[in-house]
């Protein structure tokens, strides 16, 4: 299956500076499979959404899933 | 040994406004030991000097301006100034902290605080250089916006004076009126009133002094680390990058952006408003005095015109998700209105979205709204709502008392009321965010999220729907909070240094000799048991400690939340507990003592 | 402390014996924490290591068996293995930042010290957690016990890494909990400690005293500006570090090779970081601005202030910020700096104003009657003039201009001085 993966500020540094990262993923993979394969390391990830919301990492993904994973950060 | 030269003045100036008299005291000692400056001191003052249940808007209130130690030394982002009041918005006690370079001239001018009670017999101009102090007429300001004070007042007072003016609603004494030092503002709860109560429309002040510290060398040096890890930190890169509105698209994915009055957490058009969508407006970033973060971001909207600072993560949802709006150009505009008139984005951005509510809900007709079309998402209605409420006019004069006020007048509206002590709600949705639900419950000035609500739960620090360690969780961060606002630091700082930090510059400036950073941790303590206490001996109680009924019976219809209200009672009963209070919020004679509050406060004033 | 001669025959290898610290690479965040480019391709990375003079390289126990070959040789690092795993890293960031304690946190031993000294190691590197629950604390202490025991049996130096994690731990006691944690580590048998820095050289100097064994300070997470990684290795080896640990901060560094010769540099050649990092060190040198970068913030003026007359203030700095707020139209921000022109050495009628040989604008008050033509003839206004009316001109702070150093948007710069004027070779 084809998932979408968007790497929010500093990250995109981890993908050559762009916003979007296509992967193909084997059925029944989970969020921890794609952020496997996206490239950033682990530890700079703040917070994950699948289509617009927080999801957890061990959850399936379903074809045509948006991955967004965010970095840490502050504001207010 | 006197304070001058260990970072303080040593110098309280008072100003009685009745008879034009100027006084100069010094601070005791064990008050500046026990309660730094900052929030600290203005708070030991106003307690202190106010009569318990004395009008916000009558002449013996005082509107004290605070500087800290740290203020105008080269410590990070120090060069905030405080205000430290007797809300108008709710009775309670108000802090409210601003960046910019007021504080830090206020402070080479030789001033700790400047406590200022009584009325002017005619509009008046404070004016403060160095030690001439003086009050001007300034009867031909009298009914000019914010911009146009700001500009006359340069063009009088020459480009080296600093600025807090208000605008015409602090002149109208509204409750939702700040006090704007230059482009940054002091604006929660309702400064600007008590300040158009005493017939003063700007403080002008000019500094040439220096602040010294204690020890010279080791403060650099202290200094320096703290500026090394905030430069390390990489969430403080982010806010260089994109603002405080950075922090939009997680909230939003988190589920806690409040939108159309609180009603979700998830704003459909998050992507006009995040941070990237900000871009094409920003013009050129910006800091405040001796800040090595540099958030300001500065817009132009070239559909009206206009140069504004921002918007903030704050501003962007008050404005933008919480009204429904997500025309950028509107948004700024809206902002611009706010800043111009003088009155609290956050506050009118709430006030909007409830009209709006009552709106859609018929709670309120058209005509009740001088036929302004008040649907949610209608930028033209959010603008014509923010000219009415910064100008005080039609259905404005009746808005601008606040949400709770209006929520007054159509009964079966109180649970949409977005407010908590008379203070409307900042930008983060408390059914999605325990921790920052029970901040919101607690702050003394009413809904508050820099009086330490853990934001970070949001941001993908903890589990946000969980209560469990919320309370504990809280506490920390609050008394954080109060010792950066007694320093005076930005809060920002914390996601780069720690109390540790803060610890050594305070002995390095102070010569104080904290023997650890508990002890300064313990400050915090101190300063929040008084607000507390002021709060108690204005007749508040343990009632007060709550949340709109939308959050804590409505459970979220969708998102990441769905389904959650917030457990308020339990959060609130294990953070009493963890703060030494009693079950109904008062803190225990023996708490007291232990913090050392009875060596400044009278006791026998308790509530007990 | 005595040590079997084993342990410190293989602590030899490790630390220089001619001043006793050595500089130890971390290559082992694995594939379950950084699945990126540089776990995957680390034979390249390993071998700028070398090159850069690394005296140890900490690894997984399949990174050694693999690249072990890499390490044959009498001047070649030392091999240290990490002998257990955490899933801290794989938790995500929000973990790592604990505000509340993680819940699902494991830790588990994956070779014996025996293994890793037939692999030729030196030592074996362990965690230690602390700050988290009572229980997960046992565990980690009766794990590292039995390091310590099959350590000591077969003389093999052990390295602690007491690490910092849960709700328990914050700024309030961070470094009480970490000097604790040191001493501890010391007690159930570490031979050397692996420590994350405490932030100031005060706590870290109290941290190495009660540890008793050589200390290692690790990097943590990798820093924007290298220089801000080298200044934690000076205040630490200040403070009494032994060495360091740097594991991201050298692997994902542009330059692994450079960036280890920098550390080396520093740990064994008695380099400062501004030796290292500064390309104009001991350069004449003279200031330069780029206004687009300025902010507005000021903290030049309180450097300048702060540095020349004691006491932090606007009025008496050498540099003035031209500030207008975006009230006016645009906003704009501009450093305004002393350029050494001359103009005012030029424009001074006694000869007070003259160049010292290093080019710095010094002012004799003695010959100086204070007519301030000096400050007439300055094209930028920067002269300015002191209580006294004597004129206040930039001194370059001797060499170190403080404005430099503390501008962190670099919007004032140091730029090398090459023009030399008239008056500069009549004092040369």
């Amino acid at each position: 299956m084809r998932v979408t993966v968007k790497f929010h500020g500093e990250l995109r540094k981890y993908n050559g500076g762009r916003e979007t990262k296509q992967l193909e993923l084997p059925e029944g993979a989970t969020v921890y499979d794609a952020l496997h394969r996206s490239g950033i390391p682990l530890d700079q990830i703040a917070l994950v959404a699948r289509n617009g919301s927080r999801v957890n990492w061990n959850e399936r993904l379903r074809d045509g899933d948006e991955i967004k994973v965010f970095q840490l950060a502050i504001g207010g | 040994m006197s304070l001058e030269g260990r970072a303080y003045k040593d110098c309280i100036l008072r100003v009685d406004l009745d008879t034009g008299r100027v006084e100069r005291e010094s601070i005791p000692e064990e008050v500046a030991r026990l309660l730094l400056g900052g929030r600290g001191l203005g708070s030991w003052l106003l307690y202190h000097e106010l009569e318990p249940g004395y009008d916000p808007l009558g002449p013996r209130n005082l509107l004290i301006f605070v500087t800290g130690p740290l203020t105008g030394t080269m410590a990070p982002t120090a060069g905030r100034v405080g205000l430290v009041t007797k809300s108008p918005a709710n009775g309670a006690i108000l802090d409210s902290y601003a960046g910019g370079f007021f504080g830090e001239t206020l402070k080479f001018a030789g001033y700790d605080a400047v406590a200022i009670r009584g009325v002017a017999p005619e509009p008046s101009v404070l004016v403060i250089e160095d030690e001439k102090v003086r009050l001007e007429p300034a009867r031909d300001l009298w009914g000019s916006d914010v911009f146009d004070t700001r500009l006359a007042l340069q063009k009088r007072f020459g480009d080296s004076a600093l600025t807090a003016v208000i605008g015409p609603a602090g002149e109208r004494r509204s409750p939702i009126a700040g006090i704007f030092c230059e482009t940054r503002s002091l604006a929660r709860g309702g400064g600007g009133a008590v300040m158009g109560s005493k017939n003063l429309k700007a403080v002008v002040v000019r500094g040439s002094g220096r602040v010294s510290v204690h020890d010279p060398q080791e403060f650099e040096q202290a200094v320096w680390i703290a500026s090394r890890m905030l430069r390390m930190s990489s969430q403080i890169k982010r806010m260089q990058t994109d603002g405080t509105v950075n922090i939009l698209e997680l909230i939003n994915a988190a589920g806690g952006l409040p939108t159309r009055n609180f009603q979700s957490g998830q704003f459909e058009a998050v992507e006009e408003i995040r941070c990237e969508a900000w871009h094409s407006h920003w013009r050129r970033t910006s800091a405040c005095h001796a800040c090595p973060i540099g958030c300001t971001k500065i817009a132009y909207s070239e559909r009206y015109g206009i140069w504004i600072d921002g918007p903030e993560y704050e501003t962007t949802f008050a404005l933008g998700s919480n009204t429904g709006v997500s025309d950028r150009d509107a948004i700024l505009y809206a902002n611009y209105l706010c800043d111009k008139y003088g009155v609290d984005a956050i506050s009118v951005g709430g006030i909007v979205a409830f009209a709006m509510e009552l709106y859609e809900r018929r709670f309120a007709s058209k005509s009740d709204l001088d036929g302004v079309e008040a649907r949610f998402g209608n930028p033209e209605a959010l603008i014509q709502l923010c000219e009415k409420i910064g100008k005080g006019e039609g259905v404005g004069a009746f808005l601008e008392k606040g949400v709770r006020a209006v929520s007054r007048a159509f009964p079966g509206s109180e649970s949409f009321a977005m407010h908590v002590k008379g203070l409307e709600l900042p930008g983060y949705l408390p059914r999605a965010a325990k921790g920052i639900a029970l901040s919101y419950a607690i702050s003394e000035r009413g809904a508050c999220h820099l009086h330490g609500s853990p934001i970070i739960e949001l941001l993908g620090g903890a589990d946000p729907l969980t209560t469990e360690g919320k309370a504990l969780l809280f506490r920390t961060n609050q008394l954080d909070t109060a010792v950066i606002d007694a320093c005076i630091l930005c809060y920002f700082t914390k996601f780069g240094f720690t109390l540790k930090e803060v610890h050594q510059m305070l002995n390095a400036a102070t010569g104080f000799g904290y023997r650890n950073p508990r002890e300064v941790e313990r400050i915090g303590e101190r300063i929040t048991n008084l607000a507390r206490l002021f709060n108690l001996r204005e007749g508040f109680s343990e009632r007060d400690d709550t949340l709109p009924g939308r959050c804590l019976r409505e459970p979220l219809p969708s998102g990441p939340a769905k389904g959650h209200v917030v457990e308020l009672d339990r959060m609130k009963a294990e953070y009493y507990q963890a703060m030494g209070w009693d079950e109904h919020g008062i803190p225990t004679l023996r708490k007291l003592q232990e913090l050392q509050l009875d060596q400044l406060i009278e006791l026998k004033d308790l509530p007990h | 402390m005595i040590l079997s001669p084993g342990k410190r025959q293989r602590l030899n290898r490790l630390f220089d014996p001619r001043d006793g610290r050595a500089v130890c690479v971390a290559a082992d965040h694995g594939w379950m924490s950084d699945p990126t480019e540089n776990v995957i391709r680390l034979k390249p990375i390993l071998e700028q290591v070398i090159e850069g003079g690394a005296d140890g390289v900490l690894m997984s126990y399949g990174t050694a068996q693999r690249l072990g070959h890499l390490f044959h040789g009498r001047e070649k690092p030392a091999i240290l293995i990490r002998a257990d795993w955490m899933n801290l890293p794989r938790l995500g960031a929000s973990n790592v930042s604990n505000i509340l304690p993680v819940v699902n946190f494991r830790k588990r031993a994956t070779s014996f010290a025996s293994d890793a000294l037939a692999m030729g190691a030196s030592a074996i590197t362990i965690y230690y957690f602390i700050g988290y629950s009572d229980e997960f604390e046992a565990l980690n202490i009766e794990q590292a016990a039995c390091y310590a025991r099959e350590c000591r049996r077969i003389g093999l130096p052990l390295i602690i890494e007491p690490m910092a994690v849960g709700g328990m731990v914050t700024g309030v006691n961070i470094a009480e909990v970490l000097i604790a944690s040191a001493r501890i580590a010391y007690e159930i048998g570490a031979d050397a400690l692996k420590v994350p820095y405490t932030g100031d050289v005060n706590t870290f100097r109290e941290l190495c005293r009660v540890a008793q064994v050589p200390v290692l300070v690790l990097g943590g997470a990798k820093s924007d500006h290298p220089r801000d990684a080298l200044e934690v290795v000076e205040e630490a080896l200040h403070a009494g570090a032994a060495g360091t640990v740097f594991g991201r901060n050298v692997t994902k560094a542009k330059d692994p090779k450079k960036m280890v010769q920098d550390i080396v540099a520093l740990v064994h050649g008695g380099k400062t970081v501004d030796e290292i990092t500064n390309p104009l060190h001991g350069q004449r040198i003279r200031l330069g601005t780029v206004s687009s970068r300025c902010t507005g913030c000021h903290i030049c003026l309180l450097a300048c202030t702060g540095s020349h007359n004691g006491g932090y203030g606007h009025a008496g700095a050498r540099l003035r910020v031209e500030h207008r707020s975006f009230v006016e139209g645009a906003p704009s921000f501009r450093p305004v700096v002393c350029t050494l022109c001359g103009r005012c050495v030029e424009a001074c009628p006694t000869g007070a104003l003259h160049y010292d040989g290093r080019g710095i604008i010094r002012l004799d008050r003695d010959s100086c009657d204070r007519c301030l033509d000096c400050q007439k003839a300055c094209p930028f206004g920067v002269v300015f003039q002191d209580q006294d009316g004597y004129p206040v001109i930039c001194d370059l702070c001797g060499g170190d201009p403080q404005c430099v150093r503390w501008c962190k948007y670099d919007a004032i710069i140091a730029l090398p001085k090459r023009r030399t004027t008239k008056e500069e070779i009549h004092v040369a």
